[in-house]
């Protein structure tokens, strides 16, 4: 079966500075559940964002869905990116919204009936704790609240791929596990996951396959990634 | 009020990109309306000039006035006015192409006199010309330049005035008109649509982060202008409208401030009811002009982000 994300030598740089990743070569497959783990700087955010199609690799071959993300034109990518939910370790929550329209965002993006988004995304915010603040602004949630509206608006249209960047890093462990959880029940669905986080003890509660990263590289080799660099 | 009309006009109601919240595009409708207020007014320089010159055209066309100076090229009064008028009807009458042939009472001169020379002036005491109001059939043709001839050789002092120069020369001026109004709306257009490039642009980079957001999720370009279009459509809207109307109020207080002037003796410029549908899409256009202005250039100018 065709990988869903595949690298070839991929490297990118931002601007005319040194490349932020180098030389990376791997597949994840269809399915699949990763940690991308490593310090500061290794890269982890960076290689999100050419996950998530918000930047293009200054070099090498980027496969994603069967398709060369070199090849995509401008008219492609928002099709791609519905298929894509990404959890951002700043949020990105629109402040002058409330829970409810924040998480109802890729729904409407993708033409969703009102009475179905209203719906879905009250009984996903429930779940996440947060059903008695469906109509509350972002800025008067605490961070840990912040983080899981953040959480509900990357899967609530059920996404073939899910980028989540330290999504535990602003709440407490109950939580916390709770919200890997619920990436969990998605990857038994088909929901491929990746998730950058820097916690020790998610990593070693979940067992899932691990990319370890360290200046712009992959320089360990989880058995279940096939890396071929 | 602009974010009501904005929420109500937005085809979805749901409004991701905060521009109510920007503040730099409030004047917009305050730029608008000056340019619908211009080209409103402008459009009825244009329209009334060329209405006034057609009004003139019409009357005069099929008519000739004959004058009969009371003094010739060489000083000499004739020696019977009546004598000159008689023969000036007899050739006139005869002519082909004259259906009629009437001689203006004095009094009537005078009357004409009037507003010039006043009412109080011993009129019978002056050299004025004698005037015959000559109504052309249309079939056959009047040679005028033949039937001048004609006139001058047998009628001392009498010419004939078919008032073509002067018509030339109000077209000339109401043509003037035109262009300079063209020129004015024109140039406002211009001015205003640049400054909406300018705010929309401003708004794309007081909001970039949520656009880049919303693309992340997998907005297209074209939703993304179509909130920033709606918002300019409801901001100019508001303009344009202030701006006709005080343009029919400014045209309301001008025409009866001249009421009872020297302005009465103009012809009737009322405008038709084409006209004025034709000004009535000044508002229309003005608006969808901002639309269009603001969803072009915000398409342009996403093409640059990633």
């Amino acid at each position: 079966m065709q990988p869903l994300i595949q690298f070839e030598n991929v490297g990118m740089r931002y601007g005319t500075g040194p490349e932020a990743l180098r030389d990376l070569t791997f597949s994840i497959p269809r399915g699949s559940f990763h940690f991308i783990t490593g310090p500061s700087g290794a890269g982890k955010s960076s290689l999100l964002r050419l996950l998530s199609l918000t930047q293009r690799p200054s070099r090498g071959l980027i496969t994603l869905f069967g398709k060369d993300v070199a090849s995509l034109k401008r008219g492609d990518l928002p099709t791609l990116r519905r298929r894509i939910g990404v959890v951002f370790q700043d949020f990105r929550l629109l402040d002058h919204l409330s829970a409810v329209d924040n998480v109802a965002l890729p729904l409407r993006l993708a033409g969703a009936r009102d009475g179905l988004i209203r719906d879905h995304v009250k009984e996903l915010l429930r779940w996440v704790g947060l059903g008695d603040h469906l109509n509350a602004r972002p800025p008067t949630l605490s961070g840990g609240e912040q983080q899981r509206i953040a959480i509900a608006r990357a899967v609530i249209n059920r996404p073939d791929l899910l980028l989540a960047d330290e999504p535990t890093g602003n709440v407490d462990d109950k939580i916390g596990f709770r919200l890997m959880r619920l990436f969990d029940e998605l990857n038994k669905v088909g929901t491929t996951v990746i998730v950058a986080s820097h916690s020790e003890t998610m990593i070693r509660r979940f067992k899932h396959r691990v990319l370890h990263m360290k200046e712009g590289q992959i320089f360990t080799t989880p058995r279940e990634v096939s890396q071929t660099a | 009020m602009i974010r009501q009309l904005f929420y109500r006009l937005a085809p979805d109601r749901h409004v991701e990109v905060p521009l109510t919240r920007t503040g730099a595009d409030r004047f917009v409708p305050w730029l608008i309306a000056p340019m619908a207020y211009l080209a409103t007014l402008s459009l009825i320089a244009a329209m009334a000039s060329s209405v006034l010159v057609d009004s003139w055209e019409n009357g005069l066309t099929g008519a000739l006035t004959v004058q009969i100076r009371a003094i010739d090229e060489n000083d000499r009064a004739p020696a019977d006015m009546s004598v000159s008028i008689g023969q000036a009807l007899a050739i006139l009458r005869d002519w082909p192409g004259v259906a009629a042939a009437t001689p203006i009472d004095p009094p009537e001169v005078g009357r004409l006199l009037e507003p010039w020379l006043g009412d109080d002036l011993p009129l019978d005491q002056l050299p004025l010309p004698a005037l015959i109001d000559v109504t052309l059939s249309g079939d056959p043709a009047v040679d005028v330049d033949a039937l001048d001839a004609a006139l001058s050789a047998d009628v001392p002092g009498a010419a004939i005035d078919d008032h073509a120069t002067w018509l030339a020369d109000m077209r000339a001026v109401a043509n003037t008109v035109t262009l300079i109004s063209g020129i004015l709306v024109v140039l406002i257009t211009v001015s205003a649509v640049a400054t909406l490039v300018f705010v929309t642009r401003a708004g794309l980079a007081i909001h970039g982060h949520v656009i880049a957001l919303l693309h992340i999720i997998g907005a297209t370009d074209d939703y993304v202008a179509r909130q920033f279009e709606w918002y300019a459509f409801a901001l100019a809207l508001r303009g344009a409208v202030i701006g006709f109307v005080l343009a029919l109020a400014t045209l309301f207080v001008f025409d009866r401030a001249v009421a009872g002037g020297p302005a009465d003796q103009l012809p009737d410029i009322g405008l038709s009811a084409a006209q004025w549908a034709s000004l009535a899409l000044v508002p229309v256009v003005s608006t969808l002009l901002a639309a269009v202005t603001a969803r072009v250039t915000v398409l342009a100018e996403l093409t640059r982000m990633p």
